[in-house]
């Protein structure tokens, strides 16, 4: 059972490795990052992840649910239309906010209704 | 740090939003300010692409612009430069052609989108914004409102990760995995916590 767990965990981390070669090394793109110890990458995306979660919790306080899962849902919908068109980020934010503002009201109250729909079905309400 | 922080806030447009928001009361002449700045930047960066730094973003510049010019906020700036934006349409139409030129033309990426015209754009972007709603209203049918909750914080991450390291999404992703697959317990009991949180609270809200 270690044996097989010790054995998965080496493929992981030679996944990663790769990974991190080709994305990075070979790219130069995120050399910093790269280039630091495992425990220091580790670190780093600890300190992300739980900053992450704290900065949606802060905001549902300061700005309500509705406004914190908008902004994730367009946040999700962005990086659909820029894997899509293979454009950046930035970019493909650009592209949707400049529809939004074409189509406001019906945008808007597509994203209201599925905020509510979703919200609507959890078992926490 | 720009891309960084840009990463940080959705511009909160909609008229629709106003009463959910307890935001700065930015009054005309702000507004009217704004609309100067956002034009005339626009205008520089049409003329010199090349004020743009590196793989700098077009629109955060505008937006920084505006937020060093009046003194405000990065809320307040974002949210008038959405107010001007949704006003002025052929302010509107100037600032999507600068970030287009700028991010798919001179970079060579998306150039297929970018060549198109604004209507087959427009349908475009029509049909992944419905197609994304759809699949995450799908989703939750199917899943639960956990898992699609789940799935939209995580990306949310993952991207914000990508954007403070300046890599790619995907390369983000797997850090991002390899991290909680190390951490398999801890990061599932704080993500289904914040998911919690979240949903418990709208229960509780005001209609």
């Amino acid at each position: 059972m270690n044996r097989q767990y010790r054995s998965k965990r080496d493929i992981y981390t030679k996944s990663l490795w790769i990974m991190e070669n080709i994305h990075m090394k070979q790219r130069m793109i995120g050399m910093t990052f790269a280039i630091k110890t495992r425990e220091a990458k580790n670190r780093y995306i600890d300190s992300q992840f739980k900053n992450a979660l704290d900065e949606l919790l802060g905001d549902i306080a300061d700005y309500g649910v509705d406004i914190v899962l908008r902004r994730l849902i367009l946040f999700y919908v962005a990086l659909g239309i820029a894997q899509n068109l293979g454009a950046d980020y930035h970019a493909a934010t650009e592209q949707l906010y400049y529809y939004m503002r074409k189509h406001d009201k019906e945008t808007h109250a597509a994203l209201i209704k599925l905020v509510q729909s979703v919200v609507g079905r959890s078992k926490h309400r | 740090m720009e891309l960084a922080q840009a990463g940080g806030g959705v511009r909160l447009f909609s008229p629709g939003l106003v009463p959910l928001l307890d935001l700065a009361n930015l009054d005309d002449k702000s507004r009217q300010q704004a609309e100067q700045i956002i034009k005339s930047e626009i205008a520089a960066v049409t003329n010199n692409p090349a004020v743009i730094k590196g793989n700098g973003c077009a629109a955060c510049h505008v937006l920084f612009k505006v937020k060093e010019t009046l003194q405000v906020s990065e809320q307040d700036a974002a949210d008038l430069l959405s107010e001007v934006l949704l006003d002025n349409s052929s302010l509107n139409e100037e600032f999507i052609s600068m970030v287009e030129d700028i991010h798919m033309k001179a970079r060579m990426m998306g150039t297929t989108f970018a060549i198109k015209t604004r209507e087959a754009k427009d349908r475009y972007i029509d049909s992944n914004f419905k197609n994304t709603l759809s699949e995450l209203l799908s989703d939750a049918s199917v899943y639960g409102t956990e898992i699609v909750m789940r799935r939209l914080i995580i990306s949310n991450i993952a991207l914000n990760i990508a954007q403070n390291l300046g890599i790619d999404y995907h390369a983000a992703t797997e850090e991002l995995y390899y991290y909680m697959r190390k951490n398999d317990r801890a990061t599932h009991g704080e993500l289904m916590q914040a998911i919690r949180s979240l949903l418990t609270k709208v229960g509780s809200q005001k209609p």
